[in-house]
């Protein structure tokens, strides 16, 4: 409970520390003070946007400068023909906003490096235009007498209504924060193609994440056109985006608070310690190694590991409102997983006559299947047999090459991962691909944000309805971990976690999307005798529930043990089918497996 | 911005007596020109990212420095130019050795998943052309005309011959570059063993500390000795090498990231050719857009260059 209130009030105490700075600011100090302060203010919004879309979502822009600029331009040009600055930061956030979102699409055909290349050549072209169309812009000269932001008020009630947009901005960031939709653009950082298998549409996502910071980036660009009152090409140069970048790291990748840290110390550094402007890109790029080199997490963790408080996150008792007691979360919403599978006769899930060739191997060759509702269905093979590809063809990470799926009686053979999933198909992976940089409960909060987000809009104002969804995807997190036998380890960062437990994270993961079919994909690979019990014990009571499964294994005892119906692959052929008993008498699966018909 | 004025420095003497026709015409050689230079650099960035997936965006600054340093010893010893600037060059390849020790930090090494060696590298050559300027200061200062090399008469057209000379010794670098990465002989194998696995390569008794680092200094003697040629035809300045640094990048695209072949070396001269022509009718800001935008073109659509192969995923 203490916890709970300590953890409620220290936003609330430092947002009141940080509001009582600002305002004390305008008695105190002097012109020069309360530039800086603006600057600082005009920072801390880009820095948010690019927060979002680099720290958090890892789609790295070496371009931002460039969308700042594309603000600050369109901004300061509507604003001298028309005279309204309001008019002008409109413009400019349209602007941003249209070429923010094809910035994004090339992020969908590019990743990383070749990304931050595009970008960067953004930005240069950006640049590079504004100087070249100098009968528009003035070229490097850049433009002059760009009309104020409301224009009859004195300065210090400009700065205040600075003050007012900037902690706008910043709460509308928090609430993105606080919500599911956190773990989305995580999730799409930490491996785009199983945040595409738990429901999330990658290149929709990234479009958004794209168009928040460009229209931050513009907003800020505007803000300064009209505040600085003049503008420069060279003010927007690709050295302006490191800087940003640099801010960054500095307050911490992906840190609700970085933003604000980070452009306190990128624009009062060098206020105060260089006095000489040629010299601050050296001090900057000094600063830029040393950061980069003894502090790559940012002040904040700098201070955790020297102070050693690094242990103090990793043991955090869970927050209060996952601690319930299990009968109390029942009572209240009901099973998570009850009443998901449909009873019925026919078949949950039909392959009909499914080929798939890789570069003129044949991996499945005419492959026909029936798995009941309600079932747990063993799929089994020898090495190489084409069981991992027929689970990536079913979630639709690979394409048929022929032949027809039909889940619930929906054609679903063209679908891309993320609608397959949202139909109620959810998938583990042989080589875990757990999100490992996250907590166990902010995986399976991945894969619940399919289920539970509200539009991004709405959760950015923090509506009161997306506030109680927030707390019932927490209690149904809760109630998954509890299920699969995972509530001690909740908080724990997963790529600390054994190998078995693992394991049966992904299991959760996989089970918070509520399918109706789950795909395992060997999930007793490398786990020890005990484990592969509690295994056995928890995919019944996934049946149980009424999920019906789909398990490729290699531990014939398991499928014994567990399995309902089985079918052998070998050499992308289904050459037996049957209960398990009968299965392993069967003359051809006993050839494939020792070679001999003995 | 300095922009790359390869031959109108040189002209208002010339365009004065000459046709339009042979404007255009040394237009497009001096585009040629500057474009092996944009190809030599690139397969200087390329040696780099083939060994270690590191893009070495500051491979423009490696280029400046060499140029620096090949004037600084020849007017502090006064030795002959050509030994000079063969010394220069070999000295460049310390600075490539500088970036190796910044980049393969046991803390930004995971070139995959981490970008914080990108800001590392943009941060060197922030610095690098900042301390540059504090040195030598910031003011473009011209490279010494030491080799009267007079010109070249065709025909009627009037070809400087430092433009011929830069593109012989061009060729011939990027021969050298080819014959180190033949699979005739140890190190070639070595080095393409390193590229493709560092461990498996480890295992088999390759020293491939030793390798990459080689590496990171013949792109580096590379750069520096693209600074040698190019100098002649500009002036010394800090920021000479930033936008023949970025344009090598876009030839290395164009070749092929990471690919070290002649690919390379025909997409810078082919930027060269189009920059040459985009010069003969847009300003020279937007040319360069032009240039750019060709990039994030060619990226979207075909990732790994135009005249490169497919190898191994992107990422």
């Amino acid at each position: 409970m203490v916890n709970a209130i300590r953890i409620k009030l220290k936003p609330i105490l430092v947002m009141l520390i940080v509001a009582i700075v600002l305002l004390a600011l305008i008695p105190l100090s002097g012109a020069y003070i309360l530039r800086l302060a603006t600057l600082v203010l005009i920072y801390t919004i880009v820095l948010g946007g690019l927060n979002l879309l680099t720290g958090v979502g890892g789609q790295v822009s070496l371009g931002h400068a460039g969308l700042v600029a594309v603000g600050a331009y369109t901004s300061a040009l509507t604003a001298k023909s028309t005279g309204s600055a309001g008019l002008g930061i409109f413009t400019g956030l349209v602007a941003a906003t249209a070429i923010s979102s094809m910035l994004a699409l090339s992020s969908w055909r590019l990743k990383g490096l070749y990304l931050a290349i595009v970008t960067l050549a953004f930005n240069i072209i950006v640049v590079r235009f504004v100087e070249g169309v100098d009968f528009i812009t003035g070229g490097a000269d850049g433009i002059r007498g760009i009309p104020s932001l409301a224009v009859g008020l004195g300065e210090q009630w400009r700065y205040l209504l600075l003050v007012g947009i900037a902690t706008c901005c910043f709460f509308l960031l928090r609430n993105i924060f606080s919500s599911l939709w956190l773990h989305a653009f995580r999730s799409i950082k930490e491996n785009e193609e199983v945040a595409e298998g738990l429901g999330i549409n990658v290149a929709g996502y990234k479009v958004i994440m794209f168009m928040i910071s460009g229209i931050y980036a513009a907003l800020a660009g505007s803000l300064f056109a009209h505040y600085n009152g003049y503008i420069a090409p060279n003010i927007f140069d690709v050295d302006k985006t490191i800087l940003f970048l640099l801010g960054l790291i500095i307050g911490g990748m992906g840190n609700l608070y970085s933003p604000i840290i980070g452009s306190i110390v990128i624009v009062l550094l060098p206020a105060y310690l260089v006095s000489f402007y040629s010299l601050h890109p050296l001090f900057w790029s000094i600063f830029l190694i040393v950061a980069v080199f003894f502090f790559p997490e940012g002040l904040a963790g700098l201070v955790q590991r020297v102070f050693g408080r690094g242990r103090m996150h990793r043991n955090r008792p869970l927050p209060a409102q996952y601690l319930r007691q299990e009968e109390e979360l029942t009572s209240q919403h009901g099973n998570v997983l009850a009443g998901v599978g449909v009873p019925s006769s026919s078949p949950l899930l039909i392959l009909e006559d499914i080929c798939k060739d890789f570069q003129g191997l044949r991996a499945l060759d005419g492959i026909s299947l029936e798995v009941m509702p309600g079932s747990i269905h063993a799929l089994i093979g020898p090495n190489g047999a084409g069981k991992t590809t027929l689970i990536n063809i079913v979630s639709g990470f690979y394409k048929p090459d022929q032949g027809e799926i039909f889940f619930a009686g929906e054609q679903i053979g063209g679908l891309s991962p993320h609608q397959i999933a949202a139909r109620g198909i959810a998938r583990t992976y042989q080589q875990l691909g757990l999100f490992e940089d996250m907590s166990v409960i902010d995986n399976v909060l991945a894969s619940l944000h399919l289920r539970t987000h509200s539009s991004i809009v709405e959760d950015m104002l923090g509506t009161p309805r997306c506030r109680e969804r927030r707390k019932l995807a927490g209690d149904m997190a809760a109630e998954i971990l509890s299920f699969v036998g995972l509530q001690g380890v909740a908080t724990e960062v997963v790529a600390s976690l054994p190998h078995g437990v693992k394991r049966l994270v992904g299991v959760a993961r996989a089970l918070a999307l509520q399918p109706k079919l789950l795909l395992l994909d060997e999930p007793a690979a490398g786990l020890n005798d005990d484990e592969v019990r509690h295994l056995v014990d928890l995919l019944r009571a996934i049946r149980d529930k009424g999920v019906t499964i789909l398990l490729v294994e290699h531990r014939i005892s398991m499928i014994l043990e567990v399995s309902d119906n089985v079918s052998v692959l070998d050499y992308g052929k289904k050459i037996a089918h049957g209960l398990p008993g009968e299965i392993l008498r069967d003359a051809r699966v006993r050839k494939a497996y020792l070679g001999t018909e003995a | 911005m300095l922009e790359i004025y390869v031959l109108i420095g040189k002209l208002p003497l010339v365009i004065r007596k000459v046709r339009v026709m042979e404007y255009i015409v040394q237009t497009l050689i001096g585009g040629l020109g500057v474009g092996a230079i944009y190809g030599l650099v690139g397969l200087g960035f390329n040696v780099i990212f083939y060994i270690s997936k590191v893009a070495n965006f500051a491979q423009g600054e490696l280029l400046m420095l060499g140029a620096y340093t090949v004037v600084a010893i020849y007017t502090a010893t006064g030795i002959p130019f050509i030994l000079a600037a063969i010394l220069g060059v070999l000295i460049s390849g310390v600075y490539g050795l500088g970036i190796y020790v910044l980049v393969n930090n046991r803390f930004i090494t995971d070139t995959r998943t981490s970008f914080t060696w990108i800001l590392a590298i943009f941060g060197v050559s922030m610095g690098t052309r900042n301390l540059a300027g504090q040195i030598w200061g910031t003011s473009p200062r011209p490279f010494p005309n030491v080799l009267e090399l007079g010109h070249l008469s065709i025909k009627g057209l009037f070809v400087p011959m430092e433009y011929v000379t830069l593109l012989a010794l061009t060729i011939a670098a990027s021969i050298v570059i080819e014959l180190v990465f033949s699979r005739r002989h140890h190190l070639g194998r070595a080095i393409h063993a390193t590229a493709r696995n560092l461990c498996a390569a480890e295992l088999v008794g390759i020293n491939v500390d030793y390798i990459i680092r080689f590496m990171f200094i013949f792109g580096a003697v590379i750069a520096g000795f693209g600074g040698v040629l190019i100098a002649p035809m500009l002036y010394l300045s800090p920021d000479m090498g930033s936008d023949i640094g970025l344009k090598a990048i876009v030839a290395a695209m164009v070749g092929g990231f990471g690919t070290v072949g002649l690919g390379v070396l025909s997409g810078g001269l082919l930027l060269g050719l189009l920059e040459a022509i985009g010069k003969l009718v847009l300003p020279g800001s937007l040319q360069t857009v032009i240039t750019f935008i060709l990039l994030i073109v060619v990226l979207l659509w075909k990732p790994e260059g135009i005249l490169g192969e497919k190898h191994g995923e992107r990422y």
